[in-house]
């Protein structure tokens, strides 16, 4: 970054600064949209709900403690505010305070401080070698990786900053605190926080490290195994998932692991695929759960199976469903498809095991994406002919479905105009 | 400034506190009056001889020409004392409040706790100024008869079990320590403290392992204060003592006294020439790890508050002694930071503990339930100090474990970086068992037949208030100490 402002300078090592790049932008760009997505949203959502001052303090906060995570000019300021921004969105999960809701929180806090700990291993660790923690795009060079020990923490620190992407075998968390959490908690988090630990590996490996630092490293082809591995699994799970929430759930896993292999594939092909799938997937996937939010309130039911017919009632809730869907998938004109498409041409440059496994994976994972997605479309737009009409309609409001269309408008352009975004 | 005022700052609280206990005062208020008064003016008194170290040491009397009881203020010495010397006084002022609870319309048993208490602040003074390995023991051995009427203190039949466990540990201990000590005055080239160690002479050659022998048996026997496992088990059972007592000696001021004399045998007496690198320092610090461990393991077991912030308190003290034991100046001025940083944070934690004690009759986790809409001041501290305890960035428990990291990896040994990755687990550990009650204490609701709780008043709120401040302004400004630590690790100072 060019110019920072240091807000507190710790000692000689750490400093509380902020500053602006084109990553900033990026990051900063679907952090706004989501909250301000959420927030409308939930002014129709939560209405009648309890504790909705504790709610309103903690989603400002979350989203503060975000916009400052993209305005981080150094690791420890990143890393300090990815720590808030745990502490702040845990009580969103928690919020209807019952037990399921309160275990499920206090799961995602442990899991988030697994992350952060791994995290932390790594930064004391590169902190002892002296490594200097400004961001500067390709890498400051302030160490070099001469020692398997230090790659081995920065493997750790990518491993950490993948529980919060939901990486294998770290994903628990994010299938237990969805279906409890409230749903603009939900699209919160599976928008906008698991992007932190995609932001956090982006900004350790491109802008502080250098991608070279651990391109050399024996730890990179397991990362990758690791994440097409996810893809698939997150895919196949979610298939088999009967709840709306929870299938979802494993949609973000999968979708969030499409951004880590871009982005362990080191290559500048595999870092715009990943900026794009991680626009592209934020939006969508914010826009999925909204979708999944107001179906349950509606209908009082929590199936995929549940909404059939539903489109007769709201179809245009469900044609902004079938296009994330589309997204999700990767077929034009959407975000995900010129996403996977950088993706798949990365794969292939790399060459090696990954120009076969990749595609594959991909490919695969696509199949199942339209698999557990689509049917919800298709049942939902033609029930078939047994199918009985209830008549208790309860309207979707207008401050919930607003954002919806905002989200998979932005879904679309991202697809269309992926530049704008991008640059 | 004169010397002789280091053994006024060591009398000033004995005097005081024995004038409680025998003078015939029935009145509540002037017996802690009395009291306060001891503890600050020997508080101001120790922090003006922070500020401005005499020069030269104080000799109290000579047993035979090498052997004196001596007093002296190096810049360990200033580091301990002024944690001490921080905390007595609002551990007192808390104390006024808190035993108000403890022992109604009992006069007497509450005189005996303030003397006592206003006595171990110079006792443990004492232990923070020694200028030799014998003065150190001496004090040493007194704080553990100063303190056993403190945990004394209920006389139910738990206080008297604790109370046994105590001495027979710290008893024994000190016995260790004192071989220890016989080998100093037998081999060193004298018994005072020097930077470095004193064990310069030829007479040592060909016995460096029988020394670091008896250096691990008096790493033991004052490790049974600093809570090494297996010596720790009389720390959790001290818990049944009222929470002055454990907030303030057995977070601070006793467990950290174990943890300075270790400090002192390892840099000041040994000295790292013949220990660095050796079987005996890979040994010891296998010892702190595996405590590290338990102490956190133990700590999530545990259902009681109190108790288990005393395991905390276990894994945390092997933090020091594991920073201590790096043997490195880096590693050194890690120890004594985080000596003041947990200090500050966990005095923070017990004293809400009391609070919930005091206020709503809670003791146990699961009561803790949903009471922050009764209690919420105690809660929000509470949870400061959760953070602050499992190393919130901006709170002092960071950066005390970034210091003892670093200072770990740039050493770099094999011990060491495993050192780091039982560090790291630990403090996962650590987030695992502050924040399930702070959880508890925020989102779950309230179960069974509770009676109502409140917040305490002003006299317990304001040392806590004072220490909310003190948490963040020293997690985020700790730059001065930490450059004052540093240079009294060097030696510098």
């Amino acid at each position: 970054m060019k110019e920072t402002f240091t807000l507190l300078k710790l000692n000689e090592d750490l400093s509380i600064s902020f500053g602006f790049d084109e990553f900033s932008g990026i990051f900063l760009t679907v952090v706004t949209f989501l909250f301000v997505a959420a927030a409308i949203y939930s002014c129709g959502y939560m209405k009648g709900k309890k504790h909705l001052v504790s709610y309103s303090v903690f989603l400002t906060l979350a989203g503060l403690s975000m916009v400052c995570m993209a305005f981080a000019a150094n690791l420890f300021t990143f890393y300090l505010n990815y720590e808030l921004m745990t502490l702040c969105s845990a009580p969103l999960v928690m919020h209807d305070r019952t037990k399921e809701a309160v275990n499920a929180g206090f799961k995602y806090l442990i899991y988030s401080f697994l992350g952060a700990y791994l995290v932390l291993f790594g930064f004391f660790v590169l902190s002892g070698r002296g490594a200097d923690f400004s961001f500067v795009f390709g890498g400051t060079d302030s160490i070099s990786p001469d020692s398997g020990f230090t790659t081995m923490a920065v493997f750790f620190m990518i491993l950490g900053f993948g529980v919060k992407a939901g990486m294998w075998p770290f994903h628990s968390w994010l299938t237990s605190a969805h279906p409890v959490a409230v749903s603009p908690a939900s699209a919160i988090l599976s928008g906008a926080v698991v992007n932190a630990g995609a932001a956090g590996i982006i900004r350790l490996l491109f802008y502080n490290l250098g991608p070279e630092f651990f391109a050399v490293s024996r730890f990179v082809t397991a990362w990758r195994i690791l994440t097409l591995m996810t893809v698939v699994m997150g895919s196949l799970l979610a298939f088999f998932e009967p709840l709306m929430k929870k299938r979802l759930a494993y949609s973000t896993i999968s979708q969030m692991s499409y951004i880590l292999f871009g982005l362990s594939l080191l290559s500048p092909e595999g870092y715009d695929g990943a900026l794009l799938q991680l626009l592209a997937h934020a939006f969508s996937k914010c826009a999925l759960f909204m979708i999944a939010g107001v179906f349950i309130k509606v209908s009082g039911l929590v199936r995929v199976s549940d909404f059939k017919g539903i489109g007769k009632k709201h179809p245009f809730i469900l044609a902004c469903y079938t296009v994330c869907a589309l997204s999700m998938i990767g077929i034009p004109p959407t975000g995900g498809f010129i996403a996977k498409w950088h993706l798949l041409t990365a794969s292939l440059e790399t060459g090696g095991f990954v120009a076969v496994a990749g595609p594959v994976c991909l490919l695969v994972s696509a199949l199942l994406t339209a698999a557990y997605l689509l049917p919800l479309s298709m049942k939902g737009y033609m029930p078939g002919h047994d199918f009985e009409y209830k008549n208790e309609d309860k309207k979707i409001p207008v401050s919930c479905a607003v954002p919806i269309a905002v989200l998979t408008v932005l879904c679309v352009l991202v697809g269309i105009i992926p530049d704008l975004f991008l640059k | 400034m004169s010397s002789v005022l280091l053994l006024t700052a060591i009398l000033i609280p004995a005097i005081f506190g024995i004038s409680v206990i025998l003078l015939p005062i029935g009145n509540r208020k002037v017996y802690l009056a009395l009291s306060a008064a001891g503890v600050i003016f020997a508080a101001i008194l120790t922090w003006v001889l922070i500020v401005n170290p005499p020069e030269g040491s104080f000799v109290l009397f000579k047993f035979v020409d090498k052997y004196a009881i001596e007093f002296k203020i190096d810049g360990l010495s200033r580091v301990f004392a002024g944690l001490i010397s921080t905390l007595w006084p609002l551990s007192v002022i808390y104390a006024f409040e808190y035993m108000k609870h403890e022992a109604s319309e009992k006069t007497l048993k509450e005189k005996t706790f303030f003397g006592m208490y206003t006595i171990t602040y110079g006792v443990t003074l004492g232990i923070a100024m020694s200028a030799n390995i014998l003065t150190l023991y001496c004090f040493y051995e007194m704080l553990t008869l100063v303190t056993i009427p403190l945990v004394l203190f209920t006389l139910t039949r738990a206080a008297i079990m604790a109370t046994r466990s105590y001495m027979v540990f710290s008893l024994g201990g000190a016995a260790f320590g004192f071989i220890s000590l016989i080998f100093i005055m037998v081999y060193g080239d004298s018994i005072n403290f020097v930077y470095g160690g004193v064990f310069n002479n030829p007479g040592i050659d060909g016995r460096e392992n029988l020394l670091r022998l008896v250096y691990f048996m008096g790493f033991m026997g004052f490790g049974v204060k600093a809570a090494v496992f297996p010596l720790n088990s009389w720390l959790p059972k001290a818990g049944v003592a009222p929470t002055p007592v454990t907030a303030l000696l057995h977070a601070v001021a006793v467990v950290k006294s174990g943890a300075f004399a270790i400090i002192r045998l390892t840099y000041f007496s040994y000295g790292d020439d013949i220990l660095y690198g050796t079987w005996v320092q890979y040994v010891a610090m296998g010892f702190a790890l595996f405590t590290i461990l338990y102490g956190c393991t133990m700590a999530l077991k545990e259902r009681h508050v109190k108790r288990r912030l005393a395991y905390s308190t276990i894994s945390n003290l092997s933090y020091i002694l594991f920073a201590a034991l790096i043997m490195t100046p880096a590693g050194l001025a890690a120890a004594l930071s985080f000596m003041i940083f947990h200090g500050l944070m966990k005095i923070t934690a017990f004293f809400c503990a009391g609070a919930f004690i005091t206020r709503g009759e809670r003791h146990y986790i699961y009561e803790l339930n949903g009471i922050y809409k009764e209690m919420p001041v105690i809660s929000a501290l509470f949870a400061l100090a959760s953070l602050a305890i499992m190393g919130l960035p901006g709170l002092p428990g960071f950066i005390g474990k970034w210091l003892i990291a670093t200072a770990a990896v740039k050493d770099g040994g094999f011990m060491e970086l495993i050192g780091v990755g039982v560090l790291i687990l630990s403090s996962l550990l650590t987030a695992v068992y502050m924040l399930q009650p702070v959880v508890r204490i925020y989102f779950s609701e309230k179960e069974g037949e509770l009676k109502p709780a409140k917040d305490p008043g002003p006299w317990m709120l304001i040392p806590l208030g004072i220490l909310a401040v003190l948490l963040p302004l020293v997690g985020l400004g700790f730059a001065p100490l930490v450059e004052f630590i540093t240079k009294v690790a060097e030696g510098v100072i």
